[in-house]
């Protein structure tokens, strides 16, 4: 059948073509009838399988593949007893895929009596989805040819062909090259009524055979394999001690390895140090869960070697697991010196859980690694286990060109808590990172105290804006503003609106002759963060000084300022802002009047009821809803 | 020094076998299915030996032969030919070729390694 398009006149030019010197037209021409599927063309194309180009012979290939059909794959099986290996192989290709619709000429070559056309055509139908080809491969299992009882068990294990599980299961008794594809095939099969008769062969068999069965059982993964491969494991070496183990990693869980014998056990842990180099992420992840198991310490290099050499967070998660859980310190040690940062960083961490004097000296030696991956970790962990006589060498880093390590130095000197350590910290407040300055002014806090007190105070003086910032929020933080209140005062007109926003957050918690004052100036400073940051920190607290400044905010250009400060009224339920509150009804801002309203409500005047009634009109239903809960409320019948 | 052998076959089977037999006894394996995939895997590392089906799929073993022959570099490299056609005409193809043995599967694993080990 031949797609729409083509001629009976180009139909024959094509084929003619197909006999050209040159082989650029020959291919083409194979192409062209290919793809139009052209049926009449198929003797031409099998000659030219022939072809002495390769590329000729490709297309003629790839154009029978496209035509396709039963004719095609008669005209090739005659060439599966050709001499010549190349044609016979692109004639065995081709028949694996045309093979479904000429299955009856596949079978019939089981029963020639060249023995070389039986393994193709057994090798081929491995690849046939037919009736029959089932049974046919299972009778070939009885050839007397070998090669073909070989190629018969690989085709039966391509198709995953349950059926031929008992006829496999008999081959496990043949020559061993016919066991070899019996094993392989049942694997590859999956089906577990293969577990019993392969567990049967496994003590009894060759060295070879034994690993083929152990690669066989891991691949099924039945935990019922596991006494099997345990009691194998007593006289395996080398590569079958690799195999066994890898097969109980997949059938079991890492504990099967917990109550062997010492010598077994010293086997099964370098079997697993070999794992760790296998491909398979699964085989690495289950070798590592064996060797925490088997708590090894001689395993303890290989691993690190591993670290070093991965990325994946969850194996290096493992990794540090299974390091820490061995629990040997001494080659972690050296291991925190290592150039490689991974393995370096690995260790550091391990170290830092596994804690101890050895851990100690060595997270101190690897504060001056070259990588700061290797530095930062080392701090962390430092800082976590509370060595204070790491305190120098900590200090030493807080000019460290990392910010992520001045970070994680002044973390750490936080969390150790030593008053000396507050004076080095008191560089990192101008250091040019926020998260840096931020980092030192929570540490200082972490150590509190009069060093601390001492630091931000001076701090006031500093000319850099930034210390001056984090010292005046170190001071508010500890408490300590009374003692510097009129200091403080001084800088609402710092000319760093940083420097400002923390002396009004400061100043809202003091209290002080010029105080109110002050604050009330600062509701006018030009930079509305600083407005914003003042209203915000007043409206937690109760003083009758506040209600005033609140009124007044509620005239701020920025009407989100203003938003606070109605919030803060009505949380302060301040009956002197109800006027005020009144005239924002009527504001353009929908926000604003809607929380006005609400503000009302909360304050409980009934001064408010009349103007709020005018917003049931409103064609806004927020807002008449607002309105009748605030009257609701006013009246005293909502909280 | 580990012994490094490149064996190429199409059937997974054959392969996984054959490299079964030479990893227990200690020898560097690298694979290939066939003579094309082969020739990729030689240009990448150096081997001590070829052990090659016939019946392959892109280039067939006997291509491989005289591919590797062609190679100045190669013409030393041992190659064994372990094929299932036992026909004296595959013989005398494959060690007209270059090959420096042709055996017929099946072998015992112990002859075989014998035979490799007898070439280097």
């Amino acid at each position: 059948m031949s797609k729409p398009g083509l001629t009976q006149e180009r139909a024959e030019a094509l084929v003619a073509a197909l006999a050209s010197p040159s082989p650029r037209e020959r291919e083409e021409a194979a192409r062209e009838l290919g793809f139009r599927g052209f049926g009449g063309a198929v003797p031409a194309l099998v000659d030219l399988l022939d072809d002495r180009e390769r590329q000729v012979s490709e297309a003629a290939a790839q154009a029978l593949a496209d035509i396709g059909g039963r004719e095609v794959a008669a005209r090739l099986v005659p060439l599966l007893g050709v001499e010549k290996p190349g044609l016979r192989n692109l004639a065995m290709n081709l028949l694996r895929g045309l093979g479904r619709d000429a299955p009856d000429l596949l079978l019939a070559l089981l029963d020639e009596s060249d023995r070389d056309l039986r393994i193709f055509a057994a090798d081929i139908l491995g690849e046939v989805e037919a009736q029959g080809v089932g049974r046919a491969l299972v009778r070939a299992l009885s050839d007397p040819d070998p090669n073909l009882r070989v190629a018969a068990a690989s085709s039966l294990g391509r198709r995953h062909d349950l059926a031929g599980v008992p006829a496999l299961v008999k081959a496990l008794d043949d020559d061993e090259w016919v066991r070899f594809a019996a094993v392989e095939a049942l694997a590859q099969i999956g089906d577990h009524a293969a577990l019993k008769p392969l567990l049967e062969a496994l003590p009894n068999s060759s060295p070879l055979m034994q690993a083929a069965i152990s690669e066989a059982l891991g691949r099924l993964a039945d935990p019922r394999a596991v006494p099997y491969l345990r009691q194998a494991l007593s006289q395996a070496q080398g590569h079958l001690l690799n195999l066994l183990v890898g097969a109980l990693l997949r059938a079991g869980e890492p504990g099967v390895f917990l109550d062997l014998a010492p010598d077994i056990r010293e086997k099964v842990g370098l079997a697993l140090v070999d794992a760790l180099a296998d491909p398979s992420e699964e085989i690495k992840t289950n070798a590592l869960e064996g060797l925490s198991v088997l708590g090894d310490a001689g395993a303890v290099y290989a691993i690190l070697d591993l670290a070093g050499k991965v990325d994946s967070p969850e194996l290096i998660g493992l990794i540090e697991q299974t390091l820490a859980a061995i629990g040997a310190s001494p080659p972690l040690v050296g291991a925190v010196r290592d150039p490689n940062p991974k393995v370096a960083r690995t260790a550091a961490t391990v170290l830092g859980r596994l804690g101890g004097p050895l851990a100690e000296q060595a997270l101190t030696d690897a504060l001056a690694h070259p990588s700061p991956e290797v530095r930062l970790q080392a701090a962390l962990r430092l800082g976590r286990m509370g060595f204070s006589s790491c305190l120098p060498a900590l200090q030493g880093l807080l000019e460290d060109p990392e910010p992520r390590v001045r970070i994680e130095v002044a973390r750490a000197l936080g969390r150790l808590g030593q008053p000396e350590a507050a004076a080095a910290l008191e560089k990192l407040l101008d250091d040019p990172q926020e998260m840096v300055r931020g980092q030192a002014q929570r540490a200082l806090l972490d150590i509190g105290g009069p060093q601390a007190a001492e630091v931000f105070t001076r701090g006031l003086d500093s000319p850099s804006p930034r210390r001056r910032e984090k010292c005046v929020a170190g001071l508010s933080s500890l408490g300590q503003v009374q003692a510097v209140t009129s200091r403080l005062l001084g800088f609402l007109d710092d000319p760093e609106p940083g420097v400002r926003r923390a002396v009004v957050q400061a100043l809202a918690e003091a209290e002080g002759p010029g105080v109110w004052g002050g604050l009330g100036s600062a509701l006018s400073d030009p930079d509305p963060q600083v407005r914003l940051a003042l209203v915000i920190a007043l409206s937690g607290r109760e003083h009758p000084g506040v209600t005033m400044l609140m009124v007044r905010a509620l005239d701020d250009a920025d009407p989100w300022i203003s938003y606070q400060a109605v919030e803060a009224l009505g949380r302060l339920r301040a009956a002197e802002a109800v006027p005020r509150l009144v005239g924002l009804l009527q504001t353009v801002s929908q926000p604003l009047r809607l929380r006005a309203a609400q503000a009302l409500g909360e304050i409980g005047d009934s001064r408010a009821n009349e103007d709020l009634m005018t917003l049931l009109a409103d064609p806004d239903p927020q807002l008449r809803a607002a309105a009748t809960l605030a009257m609701q409320r006013i009246a005293g019948g909502w909280g | 020094m580990t012994k490094r052998i490149l064996l190429v076959d199409d059937s997974p089977t054959i392969l996984n076998l054959l490299s079964l037999v030479f990893r227990e006894q200690g020898y560097e394996v690298v694979q290939a299915h066939d003579g094309q995939e082969a020739l990729q895997k030689l240009a990448g590392q150096a081997v001590d030996i070829i052990v090659t089906d016939v019946n392959m799929p892109r280039m067939d073993g006997f291509a491989l032969i005289s591919a590797v022959r062609a190679n100045p570099g190669l013409t030393r490299l041992p190659i064994i030919v372990l094929s299932t056609e036992s026909d004296p005409l595959d013989r005398e193809a494959g060690l007209t070729r270059g090959a420096d043995l042709y055996l017929t599967k099946p072998l015992g694993p112990a002859e075989l390694v014998a035979h490799v080990r007898s070439l280097i």
